[in-house]
């Protein structure tokens, strides 16, 4: 709550912009300096992603957490970044890159835009922490990772949902180190940034592919909606899982049309990223990555074993995560119903696919985005768009299907919107959120009769 | 694309013309009602106290934040302390009391540990005599004190 905490939160913020950038310039994204100010966002998401998974793991392995460990693993990813920046950029200086002017839309769309993440800090600035499942146990892990330089077993085995996964807690120690305490009301201002950086990068990734009329209006619709109003800077997981997943998203359905590798490589760090910020996070991503797969069905051959190896950093964490769990003995709980409840329980189908459906368009949780998004992909499939329209149905139908699961096999929760009772409301933004980011491109390209090759940076 | 023309399609010109229309009717009508909703937010957090708003949740578990305050005070950072919820009166407590105190009081007090025998025990109506020789540290007479049982 003090002002020490908020320069400390803003030092963060600048480190992972850094080592983000450093990482983008190493895969070859961003390759001028122009392209690197216009991706700031995205060089957010990245370096979080990146300091998060490299810190998890070596909680996993036994290196105990402190702020010198933080500024090492930064220092590090930065120096991997630039090393294969060098090697790949060799001989060719950063180029400056040219300017663009602003257009009144885009003006106008960034102020609108900047008004309610203004908004939104002035409410976080001294929000205390009311979410449940933050006092519960996110918070706990965080402090016990920033008090004890590690994850405790014998704290965790007390704590419910223990064996979530550890991204989030450990990106929250990192953000009590640069505070200097474990501050939970400044702490907000972390998931702010995870905001502000999400709209940026969304942004930044879209504007030089469709022009800004149809970006801003969507963007802007999408940040105002109250399932990120109201939770918009809480400590919890979920909006951070959407933002990973949402950003995977984009880059994947720029990489269809434009066949960059840097674009697959990055979309599967943060995929990797989601699955240790939360256990949905490898299903919604195994979802981007099949939707993908169906969008690139004639040429299977080709694209499937890239697809494939994007899902390895998501699997591969789990994979490590749980093995951790089990070597600390604390038990990994699967769904009530193991992993094929549908077929014993067929009763819950309907119930529980009603009730995503009811979350989408019954409701004022989402306002009018997902009718914008059906409208959108049945424009762009009804116009033949192509790839774009297929990826993007396909993760409508394949998210959709998978938040219905997660009530399904979950008969311990009832059918019903109270998000004390049932996370629906919040499973549905691993929908809405990463469509949406990507239906600026799917209307670009209808318009265009499916030709949405317009280059980058 | 090329925004001075039409879609190739009527379909794809109609459809994404409604799409751009729906979202920008939506974000008109959503944009100012989030702004007024999260500057009431931020009025309603700035009347807080430092204290309410670092307890936050837990007003609506403990009937008196001092309680916890008063053991982050007192019992040392790698002390450890376990939480007694009895069957006496308590002024202020709320159907949240009983099933949460622990769970709450293991996230405030962190780097402070829960155990089942810490001499340190934070006390929500409970029966002090039961627990053996104990020292009253700390007491609001209203069923919420800081104990220490003697060895």
């Amino acid at each position: 709550m003090t002002v020490r905490a908020i320069v400390g939160v803003l030092a963060l913020d600048v480190a992972l912009v850094a080592v983000g950038t450093c990482l983008l310039w190493g895969s070859g994204i961003a390759g001028s300096l122009r392209s690197m100010f216009r991706l700031v966002g995205l060089a957010w998401l990245t370096g979080a992603a990146a300091m998060g998974i490299t810190l998890s793991l070596e909680l996993m392995i036994g290196v105990p957490y402190r702020l010198l460990t933080a500024l090492v693993t930064a220092a590090s990813l930065a120096g991997i970044g630039i090393a294969v920046g060098r090697a790949k950029h060799r001989g060719v200086a950063l180029r400056i890159g040219p300017l663009r002017r602003l257009t009144l839309i885009a003006a106008l769309g960034a102020g609108v835009a900047g008004l309610v993440l203004e908004a939104q800090f002035r409410a976080a600035r001294l929000q205390p922490v009311y979410e449940f499942d933050a006092m519960d146990f996110w918070l706990s892990k965080a402090k016990a990772v920033y008090y004890f330089g590690q994850l405790k077993p014998s704290l965790l085995a007390q704590l419910p949902n223990s064996y979530y996964p550890p991204l989030m807690p450990v990106l929250d120690a990192v953000s009590f180190s640069f505070m200097g305490s474990a501050d939970t009301v400044t702490l907000n201002l972390f998931y702010w940034s995870a905001l502000a950086a999400f709209v940026a990068a969304a942004a930044g990734l879209l504007k030089p592919r469709v022009p800004a009329i149809i970006m801003w209006p969507t963007l802007l619709a999408l940040v105002s909606v109250p399932v990120i109003v109201n939770r918009g800077a809480a400590p919890l997981s979920d909006l951070p899982l959407d933002y990973l997943v949402a950003t995977a998203a984009l880059l994947l359905a720029s990489w269809l049309v434009e066949n960059d590798s840097g674009l697959l490589v990055l979309a599967s760090g943060l995929l990797g990223a989601a699955a240790i910020t939360k256990r949905e996070g490898l299903l919604f991503g195994w979802c981007l990555l099949a939707s993908a797969m169906a969008a690139n069905w004639s040429k299977k051959r080709a694209t499937w074993p890239m697809l494939l190896a994007a899902a390895v950093p998501g699997v591969a964490l789990t994979f490590a995560w749980r093995i951790w769990l089990s070597q600390v003995g604390v038990r990994y709980e699967s769904p009530e119903l193991g992993y094929f409840g549908l077929f014993t329980h067929l009763g819950r189908v309907w119930p529980s696919l009603h009730l995503t459906i009811h979350v989408l368009f019954g409701g004022s949780w989402w306002q009018l985005v997902p009718v914008i998004l059906v409208v959108g992909i049945v424009v762009a499939l009804a116009t033949r768009t192509g790839k774009l329209a297929t990826f993007s149905a396909a993760y409508v139908v394949l998210a959709g299907l998978a938040c219905s699961w997660a009530t399904l096999s979950f008969p311990s929760l009832p059918f019903s919107t109270d998000d004390s009772l049932n996370p629906i409301v919040r499973l549905t933004g691993a929908l809405v959120i990463p469509a949406t980011a990507v239906l600026p491109l799917l209307l670009a390209a209808a318009w265009d009769g499916g030709d949405p090759s317009r280059k980058q940076t | 694309m090329t925004f001075g023309r039409f879609a190739i399609s009527p379909v794809a010109s109609c459809g994404v013309a409604a799409c751009v229309v729906v979202a920008v009717a939506s974000a008109a009508v959503e944009v100012p009602r989030s702004v007024a909703k999260l500057s009431r937010r931020a009025e309603h957090n700035a009347t807080l106290s430092f204290s309410d708003r670092a307890f936050a949740l837990g007003n609506n578990i403990y009937p008196d934040q001092a309680l916890l305050y008063e053991a982050r005070a007192r019992i040392p950072p790698r002390g450890k302390y376990r939480v007694e919820v009895g069957t006496k009166p308590i002024d202020g407590a709320t159907g949240w009391t009983q099933p949460y105190a622990l769970t709450f009081a293991r996230y405030f007090l962190l780097p402070r540990l829960p155990d089942p025998a810490a001499s340190w025990v934070i006390c929500l109506g409970c029966d002090a005599q039961a627990l053996g020789k104990t020292t009253v540290v700390w007491d609001d007479h209203d069923g919420s004190s800081l104990l220490r049982v003697r060895t």
